[in-house]
């Protein structure tokens, strides 16, 4: 919360009437405080938008209208904060700085406002539409009627169909691995899912697939070989692998940073692919991580211990696309990114892995295709398909859309 | 917005390719239904779903408006076939056989502001079910002719009464294009709160250069001969003619007299020109001559308005009148302007124009040309390349054209991209891309193998005439919204590829559309046009100061500004014949006067039209409205059209003529993508055996695939003769027609067809050669690659190529007789306006056993018109054609031709005789043909040649009905026939 000097001194800087050493202090408050930052942008961005507002004279009856409209009873001081609504975030701070200069042109900005909002009430036609002048030239009179607005206009989810102009999407929808996905139900679950879908839509998995080593891991060849083994489909849709992912266990490990370490390590990736188990043991990373709390409730941990045992998951380890996977600097990178780790922390993350429906999906070999189709990664971060995503009933028509929009054979 | 005649050959064919080649049945499941108790609406892709609450809303919000002001019911659902074919946007109506709309979803073009500017499925509507009330709006005694034809007759050129059917049944469909476009226009701008042609700039700036310039205003007449053939603005003029009339028709006698000649109600006369006088008091033709003299007092008002200050005078250039024009851009290799252009008589095409001595060079033929804009370009000068977009009119290619090679290349195909501009700084391309309603700004990098999306403005706004700066950091556009406001915009480039898509608003011009404003060279100035003042001006703006200057007061109008010196700017001024690339100084007039608009004085005059703007749209709930929706069947549409009484004429191989009369059927689905004709007929005349006297013959119809059968096939084209049609016997024959290729006027499309015949008597192909045999199975296999073009203002196809394979096939009595033939026609455009030569070649052989067989040989001879016609008239450039000899007169097992042809440039006829019937061009032709039969024979070989000559006429009536007079004269020899010349008359009805 700022004090009443701290938004002055703001207000102040906006208005050019800072000393020197009050904007000095200006800059340091605004880096160190979020909050001042913020209102400081705020009043920057408004200050340059009125600095364009042009004056123009009303018609005398609609002078007369406004005057009849205003309530005597209304305090300006109210009145300037219902108007500012629209400029919601600044309006609240505003509140606390009403006697500054801003204050005088938040209130012109508002008889501005009145004046728009009164001809509407009062009915006034208009006399023609609103146009710059240009000196010297007699602009021609033109009869307009009511001018039609976005009350005209009754289209339905135009969001989605705004997406079919992107390449990617285009792209994504017309081919063979997308085709087949639409008619998977697996798939389409997954895509309804709450957990996936709330995982998609988080921060951290928007940073992860804006990053370079998500990047270069999807288009690895041994990530998309891996994606296409039986052996790694049959692990991750084992019963073992759902509850190991799901335990707590699992999901400190993940975020513990010993292990983070023994995954970067060279002895690791020596462990992957040969008999390297021996360095192993000598590794200071590895018996940091022996040590370590959760890597040992993990060891304990009896969904962990199943999977261990478990036939298809002895099977990924060995399996050769697995390996070269795990070994790849592609991989190692990945796992160490920070995005990459913030997403497998997620609530979501877990809950999404944890799920029958995802198990299905990943089980699934149309899934799998498009999860390693190009297209589709493109189409996961793009902006607009993730703000649709947002949106269950959105998701649902885009999905509808897609699969009706793939023209058969 | 221009109408397009609801033809379903034309759209069907780029539905199909669109569609593929599927099966019928998937071709049918592509099509979406929503019905209402007004309106069935059928859309070409899911995709397009998202439109369809708006366009019932604003097809219901309009049809309770028109049915208001003329008291219309239409009696049933109207049919609404929503599409994305085109690449501008568009739609037509027509009211037979059943009341119809057709649409194209796609933004609208801006070219000087010469179509409405807001929302455009409600001016649409508002636009079309115009139409659909005066077409179809029906008396009591109309309405008993409906009965009793089962429906709205469709006119058929195979049965020509069915012309006078048609118009019994809806009277007001044959009415001139300028009328129907006239009160649609005026009803459009109106419901629109004012947006539209009768309140337009463009409108007023036409009519004020024909009276500035002293040029004739066409009368009534005129303009169907000529003033819609062979102006550079074509169909254009029926908008601008009719809504002028109708307008000052409103302002005159007021909306309620205008209305009431519209509303075909009860005491209105038939015929629209008759039912003037009943209205008005007056003739047609005599308040039409009025009207021009109003025009011409109206306009010198005007023009005294802008001449009470300095006027700018522009140096033109060059000589040529460049019709219509694109952009230009400036070639400073060799000091020229580069535009491309497009006028009556030559095809379009680039040009450069040297802007010292004015000499116009022809760089390039542009296919695909659009009607004011020609193309898209755009010009990179470091590398010299020309970028353009040709097939305008559908979904538009982007070509690269090497000026220094004069190569092309095509760099992206069904790009759908125009507003082009040319990123100097990274080389990259901008443009604004059409698809399923939007518009998308995309960014395409060099090499320029794809199109990228930057930004896809929100349905019911436009982005368009872009421009990048020298330095490559902004980008600047025009920008309309819903309202109809538009405004000059600008965006960071670097910021806009971030996803920042707020641009900075430079100026707002109101109504007045910013049109192609460009970047001076050093990245100042901004130069464009506008109609601020009501006329076309040059404006300058600022970007340091923000400061808009004008740069002209322009008598005409002028357009697209080339700013080329610190000095001059280029720019196209507007003249009566097309636009002229001139000269104007870069400075600032004195002052700039308004004009005023007709439209205005309408609506202080006659305010009644200021209530005409139905409530939004918003208010209809189309959820509420609607009764059912799906996937479109055929067979769930289709229907009886209407049913009529014929006249057909037979003749049996004794060479008997009888009469025979009975009745034809018409159905089809709503789409017009499937139908059936069914005919039957009696001859009750004795000479016929009576196994001859029942005629009956059906054509099923269904996308690709046509079924047809015949008993004793009659022709009502056999009433006259000479040519043929009718055979005893029966015939079942299936057909299936394809398009390997389909691009504008590129086809390489295909045919195959079996039939089987009985019964026979004369050949089937060739009358007067008996048939030796009864039975016989016949297939055929054509293959046909056509790229054939006009001029604007052609009367027909002026150049191009046309290449036929064809492979026959009669099996009979178990031999087959094979038979391979091949045509190649080549046109070539004279520097003569619309004047071709023609030359063709052809060639075949039989490859069956038997020389002698009738089954086995080619036949040739004649004109091959009839006397009365419905074929084309140029019967004389068919294979089988050799006018000079008797019809079928040699023939042999194998043959060679070649023939020769010199068209002439049509005469037109500007006003030669009434609104009812005029005669519009006649043009002659002349001929020369060589045969040679049996060419692989030297026992039997046989040589024949021809000249001739034939003189066509073509003669309108009824504003619909183009009917052709044809004279031909051809003198013929050869081996065993002495000289011998022939004459021949014809009639083709329509």
């Amino acid at each position: 919360m700022l004090t009443p000097e701290q938004v002055a001194l703001i207000h102040a800087e906006v208005d050019g009437a800072n000393s020197p050493e009050a904007s000095a202090a200006l800059r340091a408050l605004v880096e160190r405080d979020g909050d001042a930052r913020a209102l400081f942008e705020d009043l920057q961005t408004l200050s340059a938008l009125i600095g364009r507002v042009h004056e123009r004279a009303p018609p005398p009856q609609l002078k007369q209208a406004i005057l009849e409209a205003q309530s005597p009873q209304s305090p300006p001081q109210s009145l300037v904060r219902w108007l500012v609504s629209p400029f919601h975030a600044a309006a609240r701070r505003m509140e606390e700085a009403l006697m500054s200069k801003k204050a005088i042109i938040i209130g012109t900005t508002a008889v501005a406002i009145i004046a728009v909002v009164g001809g509407i009430v009062v009915g006034y036609p208009p006399s023609g539409s609103e146009s710059g002048t240009i000196g010297g030239v007699q602009q021609a009179a033109r009869y307009r009627g009511r001018a039609m607005t976005e009350r005209d206009v009754t289209v339905g989810n135009p969001q989605i169909a705004e997406l079919f102009q992107n390449q990617d999407v285009l792209t994504l929808v017309k081919s063979e691995v997308f085709r087949e996905a639409m008619q998977n139900e697996a798939f389409r679950s997954l895509q309804s899912n709450e957990a996936f879908r709330e995982l998609m839509n988080s921060e951290a998995y928007r940073q992860l697939v804006s990053s370079e080593a998500y990047r270069e891991l999807m288009s690895s060849e041994a990530y998309r070989e891996l994606m296409a083994s039986e052996a790694y489909r049959e692990m991750v849709a084992s019963e073992a692998y759902r509850e190991m992912v799901a335990s707590d266990a699992y999901r400190a490990i993940q975020n513990n940073e010993a292990y983070r370490e023994l995954m970067n390590s060279e002895a690791s990736r020596a462990l992957m692919v040969s008999e390297a188990y021996r360095e192993l043991a000598n590794n200071e990373a590895y018996r940091a991580l022996a040590s370590n709390e959760a890597f040992r409730a993990l060891q304990n941990n009896e969904a962990y211990r199943a999977l261990q045992s478990n036939d298809a998951y002895r099977a990924a380890m060995a399996n050769d696309a697995y390996r070269a996977a795990m070994s790849s600097d592609v991989y190692r990178e990945a796992m160490a990114n920070e995005a990459f780790r913030a997403v497998m922390g997620t609530e979501a993350y877990r809950a999404a892995m944890a799920s029958d429906v995802f198990r299905a999906a990943m089980a699934n070999e149309a899934f799998r295709s498009v999860m390693a189709n190009d297209a589709y990664r493109q189409l996961q971060a793009n902006e607009a398909f993730r703000s649709l995503s947002r949106s269950p009933q959105l998701a649902e028509a885009f999905l509808r859309e897609a699969s009706r929009a793939v023209v058969p054979e | 917005m221009y109408y397009r005649p609801v033809t379903p050959s034309r759209s069907l064919r780029a539905l199909v390719l669109c569609l593929g080649l599927a099966a019928p049945g998937v071709l049918d499941a592509q099509f979406q239904t929503l019905e209402t108790l007004t309106m069935r609406l059928m859309y070409t892709s899911p995709l397009q779903s998202y439109l369809v609450p708006q366009v019932v809303a604003s097809f219901e919000n309009a049809l309770r408006f028109h049915r208001r002001i003329f008291d219309y019911d239409p009696g049933g659902p109207i049919n609404v076939l929503m599409h994305d074919l085109w690449h501008y946007g568009n739609a037509g109506a027509r009211p037979v056989p059943e009341n119809h709309v057709t649409i194209g979803i796609a933004p609208y073009g801006h070219e000087y502001e010469s179509a409405p500017a807001p929302e455009r499925m409600a001016s649409s509507m508002n636009h079309e079910l115009a139409h659909i009330v005066t077409s179809d709006k029906a008396t009591a005694a109309d309405r008993r002719w409906r009965a009793l034809f089962f429906g709205k007759v469709t006119p058929s050129a195979e049965v020509p009464l069915s012309m006078l059917y048609s118009y019994l049944t809806t009277p007001r469909w044959y009415t001139p294009r300028w009328y129907l476009e006239g009160i649609a226009t005026y009803m459009e701008t109106w419901m629109n709160g004012g947006l539209g042609r009768a309140l337009g700039p463009y409108d007023e700036m036409v009519f004020r250069t024909l009276v500035r310039d002293s040029l004739e205003i066409y009368d009534v007449v005129g303009l169907e001969s000529e003033g819609t053939s062979i102006d550079f603005q074509t169909g254009a003029n029926s908008y601008l003619y009719g809504t002028r009339f109708v307008s000052y028709l409103a302002l005159t006698f007021g909306n309620d007299s205008l209305l009431s000649w519209f509303n075909r109600t009860e005491g209105s006369r038939r015929y629209f020109a008759t039912d003037f006088e009943r209205a008005f008091g007056r003739s047609l033709e005599e308040e039409w001559a009025r009207w021009i003299a109003w025009e011409r007092e109206w306009q010198h008002d005007n023009l005294a308005a802008i001449r009470r200050h300095p006027t700018t005078v522009a140096r033109p250039l060059t000589s040529r009148i460049l019709g219509s024009a694109s952009r230009a851009f400036h070639d400073s290799t060799n000091h020229s302007v580069l535009v491309a252009v497009r006028y009556p008589g030559q095809e379009a095409h680039i040009a450069s124009i040297d802007i010292a001595t004015g000499r116009f060079t022809r760089v390039r033929d542009l296919v695909g040309a659009s009607g004011l804009s020609v193309t898209s370009l755009a010009f990179d000068p470091a590398s010299r390349t020309l970028f353009y977009t040709t097939n305008n009119n559908e979904w538009p290619h982007i070509v690269a054209l090497d000026l220094a090679s004069g190569r092309t290349r095509t760099l992206l195909q069904e790009a759908r991209v125009a507003d082009l501009a040319f990123n100097a700084a990274d080389r990259s391309l901008w443009g604004v891309r059409h698809d399923n309603g939007f518009s998308t700004l995309v960014r395409i990098e060099h090499p320029y193998t794809e199109w990228k999306q930057v930004y896809t403005v929100p349905y019911g706004h436009d982005l368009f005439d872009l421009d990048l700066s020298p330095d490559g950091r902004f980008l600047i556009g025009s920008f309309s919204e819903i309202s109809g406001n538009q405004k000059l915009v600008r965006y960071e480039v670097a910021s806009l590829l971030r996803g920042n898509t707020t641009p900075e608003v430079l100026y707002e011009f109101g109504d007045w559309s910013p049109s192609t404003f460009v970047h001076s060279r050093d990245g100042r100035f901004l130069f464009g046009s506008s109609y601020f003042s009501g006329v076309s001006n040059v404006f300058r703006y600022d970007i340091a100061t923000k400061a808009m200057d004008a740069l002209s007061n322009a008598e005409t109008g002028f357009f697209k500004p080339l700013p080329i010196s610190a000095d001059s700017v280029v720019v196209l001024e507007y003249s009566g014949t097309g636009f002229v690339p001139s000269m104007i100084p870069n400075a600032v007039p004195d002052s700039v006067s308004a004009i005023n608009f007709l439209g205005n004085v309408i609506a202080e005059e006659r305010p009644d039209v200021q209530d005409w703007m139905p409530p939004p749209a918003s208010e209809v709930n189309p959820d509420s409205l609607t009764t059912a929706t799906g996937i479109y069947r055929a067979r769930d549409n289709f229907k009886l059209d209407n049913a009529y009484p014929v006249i057909e004429g037979y003749q049996d191989a004794a060479g008997v003529d009888a009469i025979a009369v009975g009745m034809r059927l018409n159905f089809s689905d709503r789409v017009g993508a499937t139908g059936l004709e069914f005919t039957t007929s009696y001859s009750p005349d004795e000479r016929l055996d009576s196994y001859e006297r029942l005629h009956a013959r059906a054509v099923f119809r269904h996308w690709n695939w046509k079924l047809s059968a015949a008993f004793n096939r009659a022709d009502f084209y056999d009433l006259f003769g000479p040519t043929k049609m009718s055979r005893r016997g029966y015939a079942l024959a299936l057909q299936y027609t394809g398009n390997l290729y389909l691009d504008g006027p590129t086809s390489l499309g295909y045919t195959l067809q079996a039939a089987n015949y009985g019964d026979l008597a004369i050949l089937p192909e060739f009358q007067d050669v008996a048939a030796s045999f009864d039975k016989l199975s016949a297939f055929g296999a054509d293959l046909k690659y056509e790229s054939v073009r006009s001029s604007l203002g052609a009367v027909g196809a002026e150049f191009g190529t046309i290449w036929n394979a064809a492979a026959r096939g009669n099996y009979v009595n178990e031999t087959l007789y094979p038979r391979l033939s091949s045509d190649l026609a080549k046109g070539f455009l004279l520097p003569i306006d619309h004047s071709s030569i023609w030359l063709k070649a052809s060639a075949g052989s039989a490859l069956g056993p038997d020389r002698d067989d009738p089954f086995a040989l080619f036949y040739f001879g004649g004109f091959a018109n009839n006397w009365v016609d419905y074929r084309s008239f140029k019967q004389y450039r068919n294979t089988e054609s050799f006018p000079g000899l008797e019809i079928n007169q040699v023939g042999g097992a194998t043959f060679g031709k070649a023939q020769v042809e010199w068209v002439s440039p049509p005469l037109r006829f500007r006003s030669l005789g009434s609104p009812s019937a005029y005669l519009r061009w006649a043009g002659l032709s002349l001929f020369a043909s060589g045969l040679v039969t049996d060419f692989d024979d030297s026992a039997l070989r046989a040589t024949y040649t021809s000249v001739g000559a034939q003189v066509d006429i073509r003669l309108v009536t009824l504003s619909n009905l183009n009917s052709t007079f044809s004279f031909g004269y051809a003198v013929a020899q050869g081996d065993g026939i002495p000289r011998r010349s022939a004459a021949m008359a014809s009639f083709k009805i329509m």
